[in-house]
């Protein structure tokens, strides 16, 4: 191998072809992704608000991305089965229940279990097992709707209800996925946390919120305001804590900034890509019939991957239905999604 | 030091295109820009060892240092990484590329001038890169941390020394080409593939969304694979028959090896997004190629254990080899590594975690950064016609490089197994799941690896003054004879 010219056609092929394969290929495949409509007549993802924006600065020269991660991972995802409401015949309802994997077969304790609406009838089940369950308790005169729980510890950790996705990250630039978790996952965090005074608390000092915490305290964030100094309106009180005095901070222009873009951290619009059934806030009890028949047409292709917007219009409708659901969630032992709103 | 067999580390020699000048000759023109990269380099790597350090010790207290913004956590770690890659690796690689270049053509360096100022544009550039960095103007991607005003200089500087390093390729008066010369021709054509692609998709003309991070795991898993890998198996290549005294074993496995590790690497840095929200196509590619990979890596280390065989106790004797042979082993367990770790069920559970600080260390400290010292120990003497002060220093820094390597690697690799199994699951709070006693001994390894850097630093400085002291004596005795202090300063040491 002496030739210098086809040493150097064979290095400029190999430039081409990793070039050609994992640049290009990618920008055809996902390079013009925009926004687009999700239920709600919203687009997504919508444009942080100038503050925000500018907290996304503030988060980049920081580095924060050097510990946190902007990337919730799912493992896989099961399907659950809700009955919300019973209709007219309990018996037959209670019957198909105890057919089931989770019914006893005693009737008196499987129509016990529907005094508490909505009442799980069918949990870890694959797509075309919770469309069977669907159709049967249809069949008996129940409403019954599929839920697409996402999994993972990640999920489970409360850090976003689902896999983040391309589509996530439009509005980003730089893109922070990170890649290496000293901290927790920031994805979504505006979902979790929307207190801007705790949000302070941490970034001042990181160990009064978390014990034991690894994040470094940002004082260079805040002003200090010694005793009798006159506080501005947006003065943090941090009260006294073990070895901490209670203090006085004003954070900074970065510091709201950064909060800002903080809370402005969401990524849970269930997509075609990322399905998941969304926990609703009760609603107003349901009138429109049809919705019903709309659930079973889309219970019959529950597929995970693949039909996942058919799912996600099942779940709108589970959600005109008024389906409590979050409360039920949080009552299962494996919870997989908190919502911890601090107040 | 040893003196090595003066055989070439060829096999075959055909006197008709062999027109090969002294190597002393050779050595000689190369003299001032081989040792102003060195010598910035080694400045570079205690700046790096030090901010390296800085950040170990607020893994453990996250208070230290945190008043000052400019050395928060977020901060000094990419600065850290930067003055290691820029500074130090791609420095010390383009001084052994242009040394082996010349030396393995048999031409002299005619381009002393233009490399000297491009290394001092270079340098100019990771300078206004780091203290950006320091500043807060991070750009975010990661190795590419320099903003757009740094990255420039760093580009033009290397077209410059790299056109140089082509055209002394060209000039070659030695036609048949060794295995070293095709790593180099590769790397010197890869880096600013690499360098002014990745920078003009993420900052001149970004795309859009995560191909952002797609395009950044190509450029950091490319800068190893194909721009400081290569130059470091140019160096295993050189330095493992020339200090047995050996000739290579195979010119047709290393060649096969080439190939492979050229067109393979080029798709292998992916398995960090497993998982992320990328195609899963792309770090499904990468994982097939790291696999693929472990065949080169195969090849190599056959090579270098053939080569090695007949004379197997030369490391014993040769500091320099102990060296190359430790590069090769991080080389052969960091490419295991890497195909073990990407695979799909794993590489999800463990790419977020400190394993891949493990990886980089074993790659850029162990690989690149041994290898590196070996070929610097080898070179400088040579070419500043100074011999090393204290040789036991040299033994002293290979210690410490070799334990130093070992414990960062067992400690991110332990700490990152613990991390894996305790990210996995939910029940363990996440402050806890983060920690581990083992973090401590990466700070134990990050000291020692500075200590010995230290070690070589003061033999660079002493041979350095070996080299100015007589070139300034002359200088002034020459451009101002006239004054009296310097007539007395010439007099004085004959």
């Amino acid at each position: 191998m002496n030739n210098g010219a086809a040493l150097f056609l064979g290095i400029l092929l190999s430039l081409a072809v990793s070039f050609w394969t994992l640049l290009f290929a990618p920008q055809l495949q996902i390079g013009r992704q925009d926004v687009r409509p999700i239920e709600g007549g919203e687009v997504y993802p919508s444009p942080r608000p100038g503050l925000a924006q500018r907290g996304a600065e503030v988060y980049r020269s920081l580095g924060c991305a050097e510990c946190h991660t902007r990337q919730v991972r799912q493992t896989g995802a099961i399907f659950e089965v809700h009955i919300a409401e019973v209709g007219t015949n309990l018996n037959a309802v209670a019957a198909v229940f105890g057919e089931s994997a989770m019914g006893t077969g005693d009737e008196g304790l499987d129509s016990r279990h529907f005094r508490k609406l909505p009442a799980t009838v069918g949990t870890n089940l694959t797509g075309n097992a919770a469309q069977n369950l669907v159709a049967q308790f249809t069949a008996a005169g129940a409403k019954a709707v599929p839920m697409l729980i996402p999994l993972g510890p990640d999920v489970q950790r409360g850090w976003g209800p689902r896999l983040s996705v391309a589509q996530d990250y439009l509005h980003d630039y730089p893109v922070l996925l990170g890649n290496l978790r000293l901290g927790p996952d920031l994805a979504n965090f505006g979902a979790r946390q929307t207190n801007a005074t705790a949000i302070h608390t941490q970034l001042y000092d990181s160990r009064r919120m978390t014990k034991g915490s690894l994040m470094p305290p940002y004082p260079f964030l805040y002003e200090t305001l010694t005793n009798g100094a006159a506080s501005p309106a947006n003065a943090i009180v941090l009260p006294l804590d073990g070895a901490n005095a209670a203090q006085v901070i004003v954070p900074s222009e970065d510091a709201q900034a950064l909060a800002a873009y903080l809370i402005s951290l969401k990524a849970d619009a269930p997509l075609f890509e990322a399905p998941r059934s969304r926990p609703a806030a009760p609603a107003p009890p349901p009138t429109n019939a049809p919705t019903a028949t709309n659930v079973t047409a889309a219970a019959s292709s529950p597929e995970f991957d693949g039909r996942a917007r058919r799912s996600a219009r099942a779940e709108s409708a589970g959600d005109s239905t008024g389906f409590g659901l979050a409360a039920s969630r949080r009552a299962r032992s494996d919870a997989p999604y908190q919502d911890s709103l601090p107040q | 030091m040893s003196e090595s067999p003066s055989t070439p580390p060829k096999g075959a020699n055909d006197p008709a295109c062999d027109l090969r000048l002294p190597a002393a000759e050779i050595d000689a023109s190369l003299r001032w820009p081989v040792l102003f990269l060195f010598a910035s380099a080694t400045a570079w790597l205690l700046v790096s060892s030090i901010l390296w350090l800085v950040t170990s010790i607020k893994l453990g207290a996250p208070g230290f240092l945190a008043d000052c913004p400019w050395l928060t956590f977020g901060r000094v770690r990419p600065a850290a990484a930067n003055a290691f890659l820029y500074g130090f690796a791609s420095q010390a690689a383009l001084g052994i590329m242009l040394w082996m270049l010349c030396r393995l053509g048999g031409n002299r360096f005619v381009f002393r001038v233009p490399v000297l100022i491009a290394t001092k544009f270079w340098n100019l550039g990771v300078t206004i890169g780091v203290v950006a960095i320091l500043a807060g103007a991070s750009t975010g991607f990661e190795w590419l941390e320099m903003p757009r005003y740094a990255a420039v200089f760093l580009f033009v500087a290397y077209l410059v020394i790299g056109l140089c390093a082509l055209a002394t390729f060209q000039m070659r008066r030695h036609c048949e080409l060794y295995p070293s010369q095709w790593f180099l021709l590769a790397a010197l054509f890869w880096f600013p593939w690499l360098y002014s692609a990745a920078n003009y998709l993420l900052l001149l003309d970004p795309v859009r969304g995560t191909l952002q991070a797609a395009v950044n795991a190509w450029f950091t898993g490319n800068l190893t694979g194909l721009w400081l890998g290569p130059v470091a198996l140019a160096g295993i290549y050189y330095f493992m028959p020339r200090l047995t005294g050996q000739p290579l074993y195979s010119l047709g496995l290393a060649s096969f090896a080439f190939w492979t590790t050229l067109f393979l690497s080029g798709f292998a840095g992916f398995t960090g997004l497993l998982g992320g929200p990328v195609p899963r196509w792309m770090p499904a590619v990468s994982t097939a190629a790291n696999v693929c990979l472990l065949l080169p890596l195969a090849c190599n280390a056959w090579n270098w254990h053939a080569t090695n065989r007949p004379n197997c106790d030369a490391w014993k004797t040769s500091v320099l080899l102990r060296f190359i042979w430790f590069g090769a082993v991080c080389y052969l367990v960091a490419g295991v590594a890497n195909a073990l770790l990407g695979f799909p069920n794993v590489a999800p559970k463990t790419n977020l975690t400190v394993l891949n600080i493990a990886l980089k260390v074993l790659t850029l400290h162990g690989f690149v950064g041994a290898v590196s010292f070996g070929c610097a120990y080898y070179v400088l003497p040579r070419v500043a016609k100074v011999d090393w002060a204290q040789e036991k220093l040299i033994n002293v820094h290979f210690l410490c490089t070799a334990i130093g390597v070992a414990l960062m690697v067992v400690g991110f690799g332990l700490a990152g197994i613990s991390q894996a199994s305790k990210f996995a699951n939910p029940s363990v709070p996440f402050v806890e799941a983060v920690k581990s006693p083992f973090l401590a001994l990466t700070t134990i390894g990050m000291l020692l690896l500075l200590l010995g850097q230290c070690a070589f630093a003061v033999n660079l400085v002493k041979l350095l003054r070996g080299v100015c002291v007589p070139v300034c004596r002359s200088f002034c005795s020459t451009v101002c004879g006239w004054m009296p202090g310097a007539v007395k300063a010439e007099a004085k040491p004959s």
